[in-house]
């Protein structure tokens, strides 16, 4: 999925490419959680709260369930309540678990309805935490009142019959019930038979000081490095790793070439001139070791640098290379930042080049796209820089509302209502040039034309991100 | 006089134009626009299109129908974010002088309000 999402895509394949990424992402943790079942049951699980940014799990929660709610002709919406303090300290994982738990319920049981998962402030404790509510509810196929009951115990499905119509191990709502009492929360549901069900579960967790969220939306920071035709040899016996090695190096222009092994790497290095190559360490027929030895003792040409790759990653391993003859050593497995930070390191190493340019593109996304230069300069010139910061204050207290005040009207589909509010937000961040969240807002905008459900939700998600950008930015 | 239920362009348009030494008068939507000009003036007025409760053009109307000639004739300057929506000949045919699409020019927005209160 590195390589793939490497390649040119359009924004249609990214964003699929995305859609997997975290969703198997997140599939996989969920997995080794529902192993781990025994440990809670044993009494040894123990929660790990980090500061989290509540809609960021939101739409995690929304990404991994989306296409599966679409696939369905689900209609699928989530909903944080405006008096939500966004900043707390919780187990994200956990959270996900629960909630993921109760929404895969909601879309396995429902066909061409609507699931709908709604976050909310229940109280602030003595102690000062807040005690939180999620509600999932659904217009599915419901329950008997007297199936409730059975619903929490192990491996109860309420269908037992063998043909039963629904998969599942009927784990799901036992972990969560275990995993929502070690958060002080207790799970509930209400549901009648045809009608649709309603699961909720609360959870105490302190609220904490906002703080500058890492945006898992976009992708880890590509380094934007231009190495000019370099020419790089890859020694290694696996496909994969050759493959993303060398799709990285191309991406940044390398010249690349590879080889399957030790032997194979010594007679390409004969016959070309690579500036730098990196070796693998475990190989058939010839490792790297044996190669770079044999380079380095017989070769008459001036050696190009070997950079030794390797999963091992001991402090001792590294030494035993650089004695072996490697010059440097790259951990496996291949990560795009400290191939790319390696190579450059090497390039002005040998030839006393000044080094290029190493800025992150995230870097550049957040500086270029979130506000426009030349608007803020007109800022400036009228309010100076303490002018500035308070239109922009302004903005952020306007829009932080406006924003609730949407996803409201949205959740009522009062569509006049909640054009308005988009329009307010358009007209203020565009004059203000704070371009991402203009952006998105004039596309939001398009899609109230139509009213499509589907499209608003999402660009309703994307205003949030954007504008959130925008907050990291300014506070920065 | 601003009206704008923006608190974003309010205060921005605010501080731009106060820095040229303007007094500036804040209402949220047409309804205050016009009770405040029951018993006050203005010299010139600044119309947001999309207001709550009376909007621009509603308010724009109800201005160049007012008795008291001085307060009827107030240059108005529409500020609108969907300028696609109405013609140039629409606003002039319902007594606005000029209109400024948003995203707004700052200078343009100068320029404007210094031009229609030269007089």
């Amino acid at each position: 999925m590195t390589v793939l999402d490497l390649t040119h895509l359009n924004a249609v394949q990214k964003d699929y490419v995305q859609t997997i990424k975290k969703s198997s992402e997140t599939l996989l943790t969920i997995l080794n959680d529902i192993l781990d079942l025994s440990k809670i049951e044993a009494g040894k699980m123990q929660l790990k709260p980090q500061p989290i940014y509540l809609e960021n799990t939101l739409s995690k929660l929304y990404a991994l369930f989306s296409q599966q709610a679409k696939i369905k002709n689900i209609e699928f919406n989530y909903l944080i309540n405006p008096d939500v303090p966004m900043y707390m300290e919780a187990d994200e994982t956990r959270l996900l678990q629960i909630l993921s738990n109760l929404t895969s319920n909601a879309i396995k049981f429902t066909e061409n309805g609507t699931v709908n998962i709604t976050i909310e402030k229940l109280r602030t404790t003595q102690k000062g935490t807040n005690i939180m509510k999620a509600t999932i509810s659904d217009t599915g196929i419901g329950m008997s009142q007297d199936q409730l009951p059975l619903l929490f115990n192990p491996f109860t499905q309420l269908d037992n019959s063998s043909t039963k119509s629904f998969s599942g191990t009927g784990l799901g709502l036992v972990i969560s019930k275990q995993l929502c009492e070690m958060m002080n929360g207790i799970v509930g549901v209400k549901s009648k038979l045809g009608d649709g069900s309603t699961f909720w579960f609360t959870f105490e967790v302190p609220e904490i000081a906002p703080f500058e969220v890492e945006n898992k939306n976009t992708n880890s920071p590509q380094l934007v490095v231009d190495f000019k035709g370099l020419k790089v040899l890859v020694v290694d016996d696996n496909l994969v790793n050759r493959k993303v090695a060398t799709e990285i190096l191309k991406n940044h222009n390398c010249q690349v070439d590879t080889a399957v092994n030790g032997k194979e790497a010594i007679e390409k290095i004969t016959e070309n001139d690579y500036e730098i190559v990196l070796m693998d360490i475990q190989m058939p027929i010839m490792d790297g070791i044996a190669a770079t030895i044999e380079i380095k003792k017989n070769s008459t040409k001036k050696i190009p640098p070997i950079i030794a790759m390797t999963a091992y990653s001991m402090k001792e391993d590294r030494q035993k290379y650089l004695e072996l003859g490697m010059d440097d050593y790259l951990p496996k497995p291949i990560r795009v930042e400290s191939l790319l930070s390696k190579i450059n390191e090497w390039v002005h190493k040998v030839d006393g080049l000044k080094p290029f340019s190493m800025i992150k593109e995230s870097e550049i996304i957040e500086n270029e796209g979130v506000v426009e230069e030349a608007v803020v300069n007109q800022l400036l010139k009228y309010g100076g820089k303490e002018g500035l910061l308070e239109m922009w204050e302004d903005f952020d207290i306007e829009t932080s509302m406006l924003l609730k005040l949407s996803e409201f009207a949205f959740a009522k589909k009062d569509f006049t209502q909640l054009k308005s509010y988009i329009h307010t937000i358009k007209g203020s961040s565009g004059t203000l040039g704070i371009t991402k969240v203009t952006k998105v807002a004039t596309l939001l905008d398009n899609a109230l034309q139509h009213e499509s459900n589907k499209q608003v939700s999402d660009l309703l998600t994307q205003l949030h991100i954007a504008f959130h950008d925008f907050l990291v930015y300014y506070k920065k | 006089m601003v009206a704008e239920d923006s608190s974003v362009i309010q205060n921005l348009t605010k501080r731009i134009l106060s820095f040229q030494n303007y007094e500036i008068i804040s209402m949220k939507n047409g309804k205050e626009v016009l009770d405040y000009l029951d018993k006050n003036d203005a010299d010139i007025i600044l119309m947001d299109i999309n207001m709550p409760v009376m909007n621009g053009i509603d308010c724009a109307k109800a201005v160049r129908a007012l008795a008291d000639k001085t307060k009827s004739s107030i240059p108005i300057i529409a500020i609108t974010g969907n300028a696609q929506n109405h013609t140039v000949d629409f606003f002039h045919s319902i007594g606005i002088n000029e209109f400024l699409p948003k995203p707004l020019n700052f200078d343009l927005l100068v320029e404007l309000v210094n031009k229609y209160t030269q007089n």
